[in-house]
């Protein structure tokens, strides 16, 4: 059994309809996010190359996806106005 | 070809001003979508009139204690984002009003269509929009001393070369500890830093219009305030941005 944690971010298109564009993934396994989705998406090259901020904790630098829990954690502050809309951490158990 | 028709003379009789305002705080709505993600973000469909994004007053719940008290004032921040826009006349603001939908309290927002999040463009953004959007927008950010400016924060429309700065709510004026500042840093990197006539007179009107916006004796909006007159201040003196 792995426990799997996750956040799906979402875009709105043009036709105001949500569509995922990434999930975001840690298991108990690795210490580093691991991104699925298109790698060659803007959003998605941008938030692994220039990583987001700490909203949690407001500690100085930045995370990116090597921070593990940190960085999952902290999407949903990053991404919130609609245009752009990150899940909580959702918890997933998977049979090995 | 019937007679009369002169396609020579493309002279286009002044259109009405579409009062978005109204149709956002009044329209029938057509239908509401609750969208996936964390913080609580409606679609709105609105009879014949496009979509708005609806923000709700609610407690979130495992949302930091820091913001969730302030979650509340998110319909605050979010007006007055509109109505310094408004008085600085840089149209870069969607229109936003207040609006009870299902029983709950809230700001609507027109949704910005033909936009592209800014984040989600290959390449540099700021080649894609006019210098002087550029200015306005970075001239908005330091006035409001926003904090949370990053690419996911504001949309570019290519057609019309322009930037659209969406939201404004607790964090992204109060929040981080080393501010993002796209806009500011882009105008900065491009030598848009001189304040043409129109944006000070812009900034002028702003400082004579000030006590008129209420603060609903809110301590967080009076802050802001405070701040932007000291920074429009500082501007007019300077006449720079840099």
């Amino acid at each position: 059994m792995i426990e799997l944690y996750f956040v799906e971010l979402f875009e709105l298109d043009r036709d105001a309809k949500q569509k995922k564009i990434a999930t975001f993934r840690l298991t108990e396994e690795s210490s580093v996010v691991e991104v699925d989705g298109n790698h060659e998406h803007a959003v998605i090259k941008s938030i692994q190359w220039e990583g987001i901020f700490d909203y949690k904790y407001a500690r100085p630098g930045k995370l990116y996806p090597y921070d593990g829990m940190n960085f999952l954690e902290n999407l949903k502050y990053h991404f919130r106005s609609g245009y752009l809309l990150a899940t909580d951490v959702k918890k997933k158990v998977i049979d090995n | 070809m019937s007679e009369g028709h002169n396609f020579e003379n493309h002279e286009i009789s002044p259109q009405p001003e579409v009062d978005f305002k109204s149709i956002l705080e009044s329209r029938e709505l057509e239908s509401i979508e609750t969208l996936e993600g964390y913080f609580p973000i409606q679609i709105i469909k609105l009879k014949d009139d496009g979509e708005a994004l609806f923000k709700p007053e609610a407690e979130i719940p495992g949302l930091l204690l820091r913001y969730n008290k302030k979650e509340f004032m998110r319909t605050n921040f979010e007006i007055l984002a509109t109505q310094i826009d408004e008085i600085l006349g840089f149209g870069l603001v969607p229109v936003a009003t207040t609006r009870a939908i299902n029983g709950r309290n809230g700001v609507i927002q027109k949704r910005v269509e033909d936009a592209t999040v800014a984040a989600d463009i290959k390449g540099d953004w700021s080649e894609l929009v006019d210098d002087s959007e550029i200015l306005k927008a970075a001239v908005f950010d330091y006035l409001m001393d926003t904090r949370d400016r990053h690419a996911g924060n504001f949309l570019i429309d290519i057609n019309a070369r322009k930037i659209w700065l969406v939201d404004h709510d607790y964090i992204m004026f109060f929040e981080t500890i080393i501010p993002y500042r796209a806009i500011i840093n882009a105008a900065v990197r491009k030598n848009l830093v001189k304040l043409p006539e129109e944006i000070k007179k812009s900034i002028e009107n702003l400082l004579n219009r000030l006590n008129s916006i209420s603060t609903d004796n809110n301590p967080e909006i009076q802050i802001i305030l405070n701040t932007l007159k000291l920074k429009a201040e500082e501007l007019l003196t300077r006449g720079t941005l840099a």
